[in-house]
Parts: C-alpha cells; sequence; structure tokens
C-alpha cells in the first residue's frame, strides 16, 4: 500500500509545480505593468519607478522571475503585496481560517442534507418521493448560490430581522453564507449519491444478498453503502473546487472577510501577488484534499491498491 | 411615494474619492457655520499661542467611565505607519492617533503648536524653522530630537512615500538641524499655507531611522510619538491602540498634561455601512464613520447618538472637460453639456437630497469661493440644444447629432463606485443629442484611463483645506503621477497654469482671495468643468463620548482627550 | 462502398466498452414518441425556447429602454407600469432583464464554444494518438483542472482586466480541460472497434478516420456536455459580473443587475429577484434540456 500511496504523493508534487507556473504565467499576461499599477498609490517620479522595477526585477525575463519566484516559494516567501506591502503570506494566513470554516460548514451542510436525500431517493426509485426529490434537486442545481444568498438575506435579515446581515466572527454570521453555499451544493451532491446509489442497488452483488433472503436494511447498510461510500468520497473530492470557487462569490455576498474577498480586491487592484498567492493556495489545497480522498480510498477499499 | 433614501455605495464614494486625492491640508476652509480668519500671511507669523483661549467648554475631567473606545470604520488599512501607508482615509485616522504632527488644527481653523512649539518663516515662505518640544520619546523609548524631523523631511524627499507625505515631497529642498531643538526646513517653492498642510494627519512625523531599518513591515507595527501606542493587529478583526503612559508633550490643542484617558482604542472595519450601523445601534461600538444616508435621519432621532454632518472642503464632485479632443473642444459644446445636466436630479435621485449643488472648482466653504459663479449656469436643456444647433450640430437619424459627417459622441470616465453620477448624467446628455458613453474603470484602471488623454467628460472631485491645493487639480504639470491639467491644451492651459502659479505664491490675503476668484470665474467661463455637488459626509457617536477634537477638514478625530462621562 | 456505409451507420451509434452496438432502426414514429416520454426534454427545450424568444425579441413584451432612466420613477416595486419595478435610476427592470439576457446568454455560448473546439482537438489528438501525446495532454489537464473554475477566471481577468470579452475568454479556457477528458475518454472507447481497425488495415488516412468515424461517437457526449456546460457557464459568468469582474454598466446583465440588488436590498426586493429567477430558470432550462437529450440518446451514458 506504501508503494502505491507514495506514487500518488510523488505525483502531486509535478501537479504543484504545473500549478505554480501556469498561475505565473497567466498573471504575467498583463499588458500593464506592477509597477506603473501603483502609481495611484505611491508618488514616484519616473526615475523612482525604474528603480522598483529594477528592484523588483520586473526587468529580467520570464523565465529567470519566475525562477525566482520558485526559490522564495520554496522558503515560503509568496512575495509581498502591492499595495501596503503585507507579505503575501501573512495576508493569506490570516484570512484563509474563515474561508475554510465557510467552505467545511457549507459541506457540512450538503453531506448532511444531500446524502440522505439522494440514498432515499434511490430506494424508492420510481415513486413520488423520488421525482419530488430528483425536481428539487434539479431546481437547486439550477440556483445561483449567490442569489439565493440574497434572497436569504432579503428575508431572514431585512423583513424578519433574525439573522445579521453579515458579521465576521461569530456562528451566527455562519448561518447564512453556510447554508447559501451548502443548499446549492447539497443539490449536486443528491445528483450524484442517487445515481451512484441506484447503479449500486442494482449490482449483482446485492440482488444477490437479496435472493439469499437477507433483511433490505442489512443489504443497504452492510454492502450498499459501503460500496457507494467509495464513489462518493470521490465526489466530494472533486466538489470542494467548486466549493472553493463557491465561497469567493459568497463572500463577497455577505462581506465576509476571507480569502474571496481578499482575491476579489486584488483582483480589482491588479495586485498581482496576491491573486497568484490565493490561488496557489486554493489549488494546492484542492490537490492535497483529493490526494486525503484517495488516500481514504485506499484504506477503506484495499482492492484499490493491487490494481 | 419613493423612499428617500441615500445610496450605501455613496459612502465609498466618499471615501474612494478621499483615497484617490491626497490629502494635504492647508490653509482656509471656513467651517459650515464661520469664516475662519486666514492665517496671517505677513511677513513674521503672528507667535503661536502658548495657552488655549479659555472657553465654555468644559477641562478635561480626571477620569472616564469607560476606558475603551471602539471605532468603525468602513475599509482595513493596508498599512498604518505614516510614512509607508498609502494614505488613504481609514489609514489617515488611526495614524492619528499613533503619530504626531508639527502643528494641529481644529475645526475652527485655529492653529496649535505640536511637535514644533514655534515657528518663523522667511518672507518668501520657502524657508521655515521649528522649534521643536523637548522631552519627547518614541514609543521604543528612543528620543526625539531636532534630528529626527530631519531624517523625516530627507527620507520623504529621497524615497516613494504614500499621498500624505506626498504632497510635500515634490518641494522639499532640505532639512538641517540647527540645534538640538531647531529645525530648519528649506523648500523649492513658496508655501504661505505650509502650516496646514503639515496639520494633516498625514503628514505625521514618523520615525524614518525605524523605516529604514525594517522597511515595510513598519507598516504593520508602527513606532510614533502620539497619545496612543500600538498594541495589535489581527487582520481581518481589529487593530488595536493602548495608551502611551509617557505622553506628556502633548499639543496644547488637547489641553492636557499627562497621558490619555482612554486605555484603548479598538478600530474595526467593515465596508457593509449595515454592519456599522447594526453595531452602532446594538451598542457594541461607540463611533461609526461614513453613516449611509438612508439611516442618518433615523439614527439622528435616536437619543443615544449624536449625529454629526461635514461638508468636506475641496474641489466638488464633477467632471473635466478634455478641450483637446473633440466635440468638447468647442466652447458650445461644454457650455452645453453645463446647461444639460439635472444637478438636482442626481442630488435627488442618487444621493437622495443629502448633498449641495456646487457651481464651480472650489468649495463653498473657502473664502476665495466666488458666489457669482451660481447665477452662470442653470439646468436648461432647452439652451443646451440650442448652444449645440448654433454650433452646427444638426440632429441626425438616430436622435445623435451631426456635423460635417461627424456624430456628438462623448466618453465619461467613471471610476467605479465613486462617481455614480454619471449614469444619470450620461442620460441627460443624451436627451439632448449626445451619444454617450461610460467608460467604468476603477482604481489603477481609473488612473491609467484618465491619463491617456483619450476621454472627452472624467469625473473627479478632491478634498483638500486651502485653495491653492486646487493647482494640483489644474495645473498642467499634474499632481505626483497624476496628469490632472493636461485636459487643458493650448492658450487656456497655459493661461490657468500660470493663473494658479501666481495666485498659490501670493502672500497678501486679499490679492489671493481676488486671484483665486479670478480663477474660478475662467474655469466657469471657458466651460472647463460641469460641476455636480458638494461632498458631504455623516459620522455618528455615542453620546457618552466626549472630548475628542476634530481637525480643520471635519473628516479626522483626535482622542487623546477623549472620555465617556 | 457498401461495407463502409454499413459500418458508418453502425458507428452512428453511442457506444460503450463492453457492450455491443445496438442498431436502432430509425422510424418517425418511433422518435416521437421518445420524445414525447422524455418530459425533461420537453420542458426544458420549452423554457429555453420562451427565454429565448423574450431575450431575442424583447419588444414583443416591452416598449420600454433597458438605459433611459426616469429619475422621478425610481425605486418603485412591480406594478401595472413597470411590470419589475424601476431600478435606483429609474429604468424598467423588466427591459433591463430580457436585453440583459442577451449578454448573459452570450456568457453562456461562446465560452462553450471555445471550450467545447478546443477540448474536442486535445481530447482527439489525445485519445487517438496516444503514447506520449496523450500523456502530456493529461499531465497539463491535470493541472489545468486543480484550479477551480471561478480562480482561474478571476486570474485571466487580472491579467487582462475586466470586460464581456475577456470574461468569455478566462470561463472558455477555464472549461478546456473538463472537454478534453470527456473527449479523449469518448475516443478511447470507440478506438478499440474493429471497424476502426478495418479503416486503418484500408488504408484511411488518420484524418479521415478521426472526422468519418470517430467524431460521430462523440458528438453525442459533446451534446449533452455542452447542453449542461452552457448552464455552468452562464452561472460562472453571472457570478464574475456580479463581483464586478464582467461587462460593466451601464450594459445589462443579470449579475450586475443583481448586484445592484445586493446594494439596495433594503430598499428594493425586487431589483434582486427578477434577473437571479431569469439565471436560475434559464440554467434550469438548460440542464432539463442536456439531462433529457442524455436520457433519449443514451440512457446509459454516465454523464
Amino acid at each position: 500500500m506504501s508503494a502505491y500511496l507514495l506514487q500518488r504523493l510523488l505525483l502531486t508534487i509535478p501537479i504543484l509545480l504545473g500549478i505554480v507556473i501556469l498561475t505565473f504565467f497567466m498573471v504575467h499576461l498583463t499588458p500593464g505593468d506592477a509597477v506603473s499599477a501603483m502609481q495611484g498609490q505611491m508618488k514616484m517620479s519616473a526615475q523612482q519607478m525604474e528603480q522598483l522595477r529594477q528592484a523588483l526585477g520586473l526587468n529580467d525575463p520570464l523565465h529567470v522571475q519566475l525562477g525566482r519566484y520558485l526559490m522564495k516559494l520554496i522558503q515560503g516567501d509568496l512575495g509581498r503585496s502591492l499595495f501596503g506591502g503585507q507579505p503575501v503570506a501573512l495576508l493569506i494566513a490570516s484570512n484563509i481560517g474563515a474561508t475554510i470554516q465557510l467552505t467545511v460548514a457549507a459541506m457540512v451542510v450538503a453531506i448532511v442534507i444531500g446524502m440522505p436525500l439522494g440514498v432515499l431517493a434511490a430506494i424508492k426509485r420510481g415513486t413520488l418521493c423520488d421525482a419530488v426529490s430528483v425536481i428539487v434537486a434539479m431546481i437547486g442545481v439550477s440556483i445561483p448560490s449567490f442569489w439565493l444568498g440574497l434572497m436569504m438575506i432579503q428575508l431572514f435579515a431585512v423583513t424578519l430581522g433574525w439573522l445579521p446581515i453579515t458579521e465576521n466572527r461569530s456562528a451566527r454570521g455562519l448561518i447564512m453564507p453556510a447554508a447559501a453555499l451548502g443548499l446549492a451544493e447539497a443539490a449536486i451532491i443528491v445528483r450524484l449519491t442517487r445515481a451512484t446509489m441506484v447503479e449500486i442497488l442494482n449490482a449483482d452483488y446485492v440482488r444477490t444478498a437479496r435472493a439469499k433472503g437477507l433483511l433490505d436494511h442489512i443489504v443497504l447498510w452492510r454492502h450498499a453503502l459501503r460500496n457507494g461510500l467509495l464513489p462518493l468520497i470521490t465526489m466530494i473530492g472533486m466538489q470542494f473546487g467548486t466549493l472553493l470557487g463557491g465561497a469567493v462569490v459568497i463572500e463577497n455576498v455577505f462581506a465576509r472577510q476571507g480569502l474571496g474577498t481578499l482575491v476579489t480586491q486584488a483582483v480589482i487592484n491588479r495586485d498581482f501577488p496576491v491573486v497568484q498567492g490565493c490561488v496557489l493556495v486554493a489549488a494546492t489545497m484542492y490537490v492535497l484534499v483529493n490526494l486525503l480522498v484517495d488516500i481514504l480510498y485506499v484504506v477503506i477499499d484495499p482492492r484499490i491498491r493491487y490494481s | 411615494m419613493t423612499p428617500h433614501a441615500p445610496s450605501a455605495r455613496f459612502w465609498s464614494i466618499l471615501t474612494a474619492l478621499i483615497v484617490t486625492c491626497s490629502l494635504a491640508l492647508s490653509a482656509c476652509g471656513a467651517s459650515p457655520q464661520q469664516i475662519a480668519p486666514a492665517p496671517t500671511q505677513s511677513g513674521n507669523i503672528a507667535p503661536p499661542p502658548t495657552s488655549v483661549p479659555a472657553t465654555a467648554a468644559d477641562a478635561a475631567p480626571a477620569a472616564t467611565k469607560r476606558a475603551r473606545l471602539i471605532f468603525f470604520g468602513n475599509l482595513e488599512p493596508a498599512s498604518i505607519d505614516v510614512i509607508t501607508m498609502s494614505g488613504n482615509v481609514n489609514e489617515r485616522q488611526v495614524a492619528a492617533q499613533i503619530f504626531e504632527t508639527l502643528v494641529y488644527m481644529d475645526q475652527s481653523q485655529q492653529i496649535y503648536p505640536g511637535l514644533a512649539r514655534a515657528w518663523q518663516r522667511s518672507e518668501d515662505a520657502t524657508v521655515w524653522t521649528f522649534t521643536i518640544a523637548s522631552g519627547v520619546m518614541w514609543h521604543d523609548g528612543t528620543p526625539f530630537t531636532a534630528q529626527s524631523v530631519v531624517d523625516y523631511f530627507e527620507y520623504v524627499r529621497d524615497n516613494p512615500v504614500g499621498s500624505g507625505p506626498g504632497a510635500l515631497k515634490a518641494v522639499i529642498k532640505g532639512a538641517r538641524v540647527i540645534d538640538e531643538t531647531t529645525v530648519e526646513l528649506t523648500l523649492t517653492a513658496p508655501r504661505p499655507d505650509l502650516l496646514i498642510e503639515l496639520a494633516d494627519p498625514g503628514m505625521g512625523i514618523g520615525y524614518a531611522n525605524y523605516v529604514k531599518r525594517v522597511g515595510a513591515d513598519a507598516g504593520f507595527n508602527p513606532i510614533g510619538t502620539g497619545p496612543f501606542k500600538f498594541k495589535e493587529w489581527v487582520r481581518g478583526s481589529q487593530i488595536v491602540l493602548v495608551r502611551n503612559p509617557d505622553w506628556t508633550w502633548g499639543s496644547p490643542m488637547f489641553r492636557m498634561t499627562g497621558p490619555p484617558l482612554l486605555e484603548e482604542i479598538v478600530f474595526r472595519f467593515s465596508s457593509e455601512a449595515q454592519t456599522r450601523l447594526a453595531a452602532l445601534e446594538a451598542g457594541e461600538v461607540d463611533f461609526v464613520d461614513l453613516l449611509p444616508f438612508q439611516d442618518v435621519v433615523r439614527v439622528r432621532t435616536d437619543p443615544r447618538f449624536t449625529v454629526t454632518g461635514v461638508l468636506l472642503p475641496g474641489m466638488p464632485q464633477m467632471n473635466y472637460m478634455h478641450t483637446g479632443l473633440p466635440p468638447t473642444n468647442e466652447l458650445n459644446v461644454r457650455k452645453a453639456i453645463i446647461y444639460a445636466t439635472d444637478k438636482a436630479g442626481i442630488i435627488e435621485s442618487v444621493y437622495f437630497n443629502m448633498v449641495e449643488p456646487a457651481y464651480g472648482p472650489l468649495s463653498r466653504v473657502f473664502p476665495e469661493y466666488e458666489p457669482a459663479l451660481e447665477e452662470m449656469y442653470e439646468y436648461n436643456p432647452e439652451k443646451a440644444m440650442q448652444l449645440l444647433e448654433e454650433a452646427g450640430w444638426q440632429p441626425g437619424p438616430d436622435g445623435v447629432r451631426v456635423k460635417d459627417g461627424r456624430r456628438l459622441e462623448v466618453v465619461i470616465v467613471e471610476n467605479k463606485g465613486w462617481n455614480d453620477w454619471v449614469y444619470v448624467l450620461q442620460a441627460n446628455l443624451q436627451a439632448v443629442g449626445f451619444d454617450a458613453k461610460v467608460l467604468t474603470t476603477q482604481g489603477p484602471s481609473n488612473t491609467e484611463a484618465i491619463a491617456s488623454g483619450k476621454y472627452h467628460v472624467p469625473a473627479m472631485g478632491d478634498v483638500f483645506a486651502s485653495a491653492s491645493q486646487m493647482t494640483r487639480d489644474w495645473h498642467s504639470e499634474g499632481y505626483g503621477t497624476f496628469p490632472s491639467g493636461h485636459f487643458l491644451k493650448g492658450e487656456e492651459g497655459d493661461r490657468l497654469d500660470a493663473m494658479l502659479k501666481d495666485a498659490e505664491s501670493e502672500i497678501d490675503p486679499e490679492q489671493r482671495k481676488q486671484k483665486y476668484r479670478d480663477i474660478q470665474r475662467f474655469i466657469m467661463e471657458n466651460a472647463l468643468m460641469v460641476p455636480i455637488f458638494e461632498l458631504y459626509f455623516y459620522v455618528a457617536h455615542a453620546n457618552d463620548l466626549k472630548g475628542f477634537i476634530v481637525d480643520g477638514t471635519g473628516f479626522y478625530k483626535y482622542f487623546a482627550s477623549a472620555y465617556f462621562e | 462502398m457498401q461495407a463502409t456505409d454499413a459500418m458508418s451507420q453502425t458507428a452512428q451509434q453511442p457506444l460503450r466498452a463492453g457492450n455491443t452496438p445496438i442498431a436502432l432502426r430509425p422510424g418517425a414514429k418511433r422518435w416521437h414518441n421518445a420524445f414525447w416520454r422524455h418530459r425533461s426534454l420537453l420542458v426544458g427545450s420549452i423554457m429555453l425556447s420562451i427565454i429565448l424568444v423574450g431575450v431575442a425579441f424583447p419588444s414583443l413584451f416591452t416598449d420600454r429602454s433597458p438605459v433611459v432612466m426616469n429619475i422621478r420613477d425610481r425605486l418603485q416595486p412591480p406594478n401595472l407600469v413597470y411590470p419589475f419595478g424601476t431600478d435606483q435610476y429609474g429604468r424598467d427592470l423588466l427591459a433591463r432583464v430580457l436585453y440583459g439576457g442577451r449578454t448573459s446568454l452570450l456568457m453562456g455560448g461562446v465560452p462553450i464554444l471555445i471550450a467545447a473546439s478546443t477540448g474536442c482537438v486535445l481530447g482527439l489528438l489525445s485519445g487517438y494518438y496516444g503514447r506520449w501525446l496523450d500523456a502530456l495532454i493529461m499531465r497539463v489537464m491535470d493541472v489545468w483542472i486543480a484550479l477551480p473554475i471561478i480562480l482561474l477566471a478571476l486570474t485571466i481577468v487580472t491579467a487582462l482586466g475586466p470586460g464581456l470579452v475577456n470574461i468569455m475568454i478566462a470561463i472558455g479556457i477555464a472549461w478546456i480541460p473538463y472537454y478534453t477528458r470527456m473527449v479523449r475518454g469518448a475516443v478511447l472507447s470507440v478506438r478499440e472497434y474493429s471497424f476502426v481497425e478495418a479503416a486503418r488495415v484500408l488504408g484511411l488516412s488518420d484524418g479521415r478516420i478521426l472526422l468519418r468515424h470517430i467524431l460521430p461517437n462523440i458528438i453525442v457526449p459533446l451534446i449533452v456536455m455542452s447542453s449542461m456546460g452552457i448552464a455552468g457557464a452562464i452561472l460562472t459568468g453571472a457570478s464574475l459580473s456580479f463581483i464586478g469582474m464582467g461587462p460593466q454598466a451601464p450594459t445589462p446583465e443579470w449579475g450586475l443587475i443583481l448586484a445592484d440588488g445586493r446594494q439596495f436590498i433594503r430598499l428594493a426586493w425586487w431589483i434582486g429577484l427578477f434577473p437571479g429567477a431569469a439565471i436560475a430558470l434559464t440554467v434550469l432550462g438548460a440542464n432539463l434540456l442536456g439531462d433529457g437529450l442524455r436520457d433519449w440518446l443514451d440512457p446509459r451514458m454516465k454523464l
């Protein structure tokens, strides 16, 4: 098993490297220049701008700049923000907690609501219950999560006054954003769960178990779910990326401090180091989560090791 | 029928406006209630007051009921060291407590000694001599001397700095130590209003040697000489300042001989106006900046809070008109634009009648304001159309006017979130036959777009406390890297440049007023801008908070002498 | 040639590895029944048609302009004069939603076109030629997919600046790996079939094989994926416009109008309601259509 895991782990490195290179080049597509973007903030003479360019190494060829960036990256230095000079690593570290909080909370909401409904729909396939959940899931997938958030604010904060419009630090402030993001995600999970479970329930070994006379719920729990767990976990890993993206928008809707608002503001300011850093960190998290999922997969189902 | 509530977005307009423009305070900004005496401009300035004139106001009491003040601003600063910060309003607000300026100015435009106890200047206002207070210490215990001041000015002169000291950067020739407590500052050009500029919180004397040592990190761990020391900054959450127990050299403006009464000031930030408001009304914070208009009336009626509305002096919200690009190179077209603009409509719809119309390049609170401007133009779309027809612009097939085969097209540049009125302006112009487009930019791209000189009607505004600051918005050299004046080409441009330079260095106050009045008339007669409205903003604070002092622009609050009763 | 035609006819049917191809005899009656039987296809098509008509011919539904301001009428709730109410400048919201649909739908369609065509080419190359080319392309796709779509789009917007065209390019680029993978998978499942082998033996050029034999087999999954892709792209586009990265005011666009709705949430709930409903209905329609197409054309497809 360790051989497989080691292999997976090693594979992660070129992917991460690829992400760094990709983001670096995308960010440097820009026609403008980092220093000219700073003009609105700092008063500099043309000579000083040139000096700054030299200091920041902006006049070097791209691959040299990339190499420099990689060297610093290994040491944990993500550069400094162009607007204020804070270390990007510090900015990200202070903001990432809130985003992880939101993403995890949304995932929990999505799983807790989505999975049971999906399983239920699969079991009761063909009945009204199934049809209803399919329709609801379909609608849920189509609703923009930020619109859902907006409507929630309208209802719960403005009209009813039960919840604050936005609050950064308390659990109360987390309810609506997590719900908005999570419900949209739940719909996706319902569909995926249902599809997976339907396939499993029709599989040979389940039919055999039933034919053997095993009670339905034992069949369900011991055989079906256990096998269904695996593709579901994989799904969840893949959805993490979507959730991260969704968190960016939701944070803007609810004016929550986090990676999302940080990166949005950085994009507006054309603060390249910050944007680069945020995307890098987000992608890395995604890759790591998927790695974790792969590991869990192997741990749960020993058969995989040998394939 | 329709609710009259101002958009919360206005506050971002305000903030961003102030962010873009440097707040270099100069002399002369009358408060709405009274016309302030102009600062003495004669050869030797009147000696600074050694004691504060006795007023009916109370002397600071010995104790405060609550030790902690919570202030809710609208945008978290990026950096709070006076030298390294970019200089937006929130940064200056925090820096005002940590650092001290050479002089202070309160809302009545009275100048007080600060770190400088006395001052003198040369006849031509280019050489200034300051006597520094003794016994001053930096927060890290190092003594603050005349050398510290010299280090500061030299650093500003030689390095990229934010918009606070940036205002003076171009004119600093040099500074030198005369003796332990005396500094001589030499400027490259006369600055009669230097004191007013120096009173801006962005001009607090920064710790140059420290900044040289730690670079940009100084912004997250600033060391100053002020009444409050930096304690901690939890990003996304709050900035905490604590009382400086060694502070015994405070400006007489504070009427205190010892450290502040408050133990702690906590700054929190949220861009969401409703959050700030909710926190205030829940009693969680004591001071809220930038109240949204729609809530002003409601909060005013709440007995727990006091709401203050302040008109920010400077250049009102307006649009430049590019005299070098057709069709705005034609006088009639420019005049037509002014006549077509429905100021009242803008003020009502976008700003919910919480601001006032403007008529020229200077705010009405300046002594140099020219009231005759108010009679020059009015909202008159028929007259606008008439002017266009006289100039040969006839209505075309699709409603847009044409002349010699060309369409009447203009592009309005907007700095997103700050110039919301442009959409109404666009509609107004289209109603009289323009094909008006809006180019939306933000922050750096806004500077770029305006600098490119490709667009006819960029939106702008500025805040400053002395009329002489209008040079930066109108002179062809622009201001730092912001090319303001290049919209004026040819004769008009040159003439205006000359008038501005002349007025700026005018020592005699009456002559000065006259010159600035001429400039305003020149600008409006040649229709070089579209005036829209005067900037107002509102703050609210808990009633039991007393003793804080508001600065000369009316914007910044000093909490050294604040207490809760 | 007779043999080739029969083979290509068989090749028209979507294939799954391990399953033998099914030769359906398309008869008009059978087709007709199938269409009506698949409700989601029907509902989806109807929804989209209505929306398309509304967006393409707004003058049928309103004679107001989306940009004209009637300041005195601002912030009116839905009423007889303004069915969707007015915004903060007094602009008719119904007109704005209808005209805005054009931009929003464009933001859904164009990126998918970009992604589908590029992904198709890459997937075909990767799946057909295999070996190092396949490995290279797939590794690049792995990296590409690791970046969440919105963040990828934001990065591109940082470089190029906000605006309609840039957003479309950004979303298009973000979707490429999904198409590449899908096409590659479909190509792989078809490649091993004897008719392809036969075509090679017969000396047909690679290009011909790709075009005439392989491509028809990937058309169906391509269509289904595109239908859902358009739904996703509209959502992503609206999200990006909402945070200000897309087309700039005063161009009406659903996400942009929603952002205004956020601004005025206390005063005017209708500004946020209608564009959001429009997005939801359009996306729902596209999803239903995609689901329906899949069910109709190949119920066994795992998409």
